[in-house]
């Protein structure tokens, strides 16, 4: 059980770091003038993301699919990051 | 929660596009989610429930509340809004909401293809058999509602971290200037002068009556009183905007000239759902003049609802599983969360007796100590007579029936005495809901 207790927190640590950064993202480079507004729509996107990521690296049976599920988008998400130059 | 593991394995999936294997592992999914976060939830659920109602029933209380100004139920409610830790706490509860959105999700997931599991529902059965039809029934109808209390209890607290720490990256040049995009332009500072005549506050009030007909006053202000630059503020709500008093707002000059008005209407969409998020999740339906109260109605019950998916979903869980538990599992997964669920309402219903001792005995109650104390000891007790755990419920049943009962009886006397009755839909409540749990623990008792 405690082990089960491991693996799900690494799971659940790995979305909600991808929700963060994809929350990040959407701050930084969605089409919007309306500062505040772009604000508030990474904070409901992110959250929204962070639901089906969860679920979706929930699904598979074996630890290392749930493992690239959650841990998959950081992969993806923090080059572009970087290349849009975060602070 | 509601399927055992022969049933799932027995489900007919023949042209179905979900395999056996899969609704099993959505199944298992939606089991341990739930019982992993279930206790929790049902904390917050239920201090939630009674945060609801203390909105509406500030008159209801204020006839025990003769010393003090506080709640008697403030520790249900700061429960609920933090766990008495402040900021993480905010943040930590916020967190439940995705929990509990991705177990209603599951839940849909299994569920969505069984038309039959939409309306079954055989009071008759055995208790198990009724907690696993109810779960499931209440699950489905109430999912929406489900998914909004789980979103804006999300955003309420995630909402405000997000606003804090995406602000360097929205607003790079200067993140501080993200609450007067949010508030709107700050009140202009004293000028130093004492101001010749002060404002004529009922004349504005009605100036801003016809000004605005939608809008319905809460909370007057006047800002730098006493300077020459003083300004009388107008808070409210206006019909058919949802959102609270601090973002509308009308502000007056001291001459009753028109100087700023502040409302979320016109706003960005993902700001004004922000903006929505508070009154939405605290049931605050005053931008619904005609059907507010109806819909405030509807809420409680969905509310309700979600605290039984989340108690029947507890009870199935732990039900079903104790055959193969351990003497520490059955500690752990049985004995902790009955206590402490058990100790949670013992100890509720404990602050209503508490709200009539201040009142009619004249004695200083620290309301948290005592929740705290009754909630503890409650826990405790249910532990230890874990072995006798149907005498217990029994016990729980006829205490809790008896303590409800006697607040409503004692709360209509005075207002009978005091020759007023108002807000005696609550005492009806009470009374119909400790009739209940006297007449359930009797004849569980009887039998």
């Amino acid at each position: 059980m405690f082990k089960q207790f491991i693996k799900a927190s690494i799971i659940v640590i790995g979305t909600l770091l991808s929700a963060i950064l994809f929350s990040m993202l959407l701050a930084k480079i969605m089409p919007s003038q309306d500062a505040i507004n772009r604000l508030y729509a990474s904070i409901y996107l992110g959250l929204i993301f962070g639901i089906a990521v969860m679920i979706w690296s929930c699904l598979p049976k074996e630890f290392m699919p749930r493992f690239y599920r959650s841990w998959g988008w950081i992969i993806m998400i923090a080059p572009i990051l970087i290349v849009w130059g975060i602070k | 929660m509601g399927m055992d593991h022969n049933d799932c394995a027995n489900i007919n999936c023949v042209g179905d596009k979900m395999t056996n294997q899969f609704r099993q592992r959505l199944y298992e999914l939606h089991r341990s989610v739930g019982a992993f976060f279930g206790v929790m939830l049902f904390i917050i659920l239920w201090s939630g429930i009674w945060s609801l109602v203390n909105h509406k029933i500030d008159n209801w209380w204020h006839i025990f509340q003769m010393t003090s100004e506080q709640s008697m139920i403030e520790p249900l409610i700061t429960l609920h809004k933090n766990l008495f830790i402040g900021f993480p706490g905010r943040i930590f509860i916020s967190l439940f909401g995705i929990a509990l959105a991705v177990i209603s999700i599951l839940g849909l997931w299994l569920h969505q293809r069984r038309l039959k599991d939409w309306f079954k529902l055989c009071l008759n059965s055995p208790t198990k058999i009724v907690m696993a039809d109810s779960h499931r029934l209440l699950g489905l109808w109430a999912l929406p509602y489900l998914l909004f209390f789980s979103i804006t209890g999300a955003i309420a607290g995630l909402g405000a971290l997000g606003t804090v720490t995406l602000s360097n990256i929205t607003h790079s040049e200067s993140p501080q200037m993200v609450f007067m995009d949010l508030m709107g332009e700050p009140i202009p500072k004293a000028a130093g002068r004492v101001w010749l005549n002060s404002p004529n506050v009922s004349a504005i009030t009605i100036q801003d009556k016809i000004l605005f007909p939608d809008f319905t006053p809460q909370k007057i202000t006047i800002h730098n009183e006493g300077d020459q630059n003083a300004f009388v503020e107008i808070s409210g709500v206006t019909h058919g905007v949802i959102s609270p008093n601090i973002f509308e707002k009308h502000v007056y000059a001291l001459d009753g000239e028109l100087y700023k008005t502040y409302s979320a209407e016109n706003r960005g969409f993902w700001l004004q759902s922000y903006i929505a998020n508070q009154p939405l999740h605290y049931g605050e339906y005053d931008w619904l003049p005609e059907w507010g109260n109806f819909w405030f109605s509807v809420h409680l019950v969905m509310a309700t609802f979600a605290l039984w998916i989340t108690g029947s979903g507890l009870y199935l869980w732990i039900n079903r599983s104790q055959a193969q538990w351990k003497a520490w599992q059955i500690l752990c997964w049985k004995k902790i969360p009955i206590g402490i669920l058990s100790g949670l309402i013992f100890a509720s219903n404990g602050l209503l007796l508490c709200g009539i001792a201040i009142y009619l005995i004249d004695i200083f109650i620290n309301n948290s100590l005592l929740f705290f104390a009754i909630w503890f000891i409650t826990a405790i007790a249910t532990a230890l007579w874990m072995h006798h755990i149907s005498r217990f419920f029994i016990i729980l049943l006829l205490a809790n029936g008896f303590v409800l009962i006697f607040t409503s009886v004692v709360h209509l006397s005075l207002l009978m005495v005091q020759g007023i009755l108002i807000n005696i839909s609550v005492d009806i409540a009470l009374l119909l809901v400790g009739s209940l749990m006297l007449v359930f623990g009797m004849r569980r008792k009887n039998a």
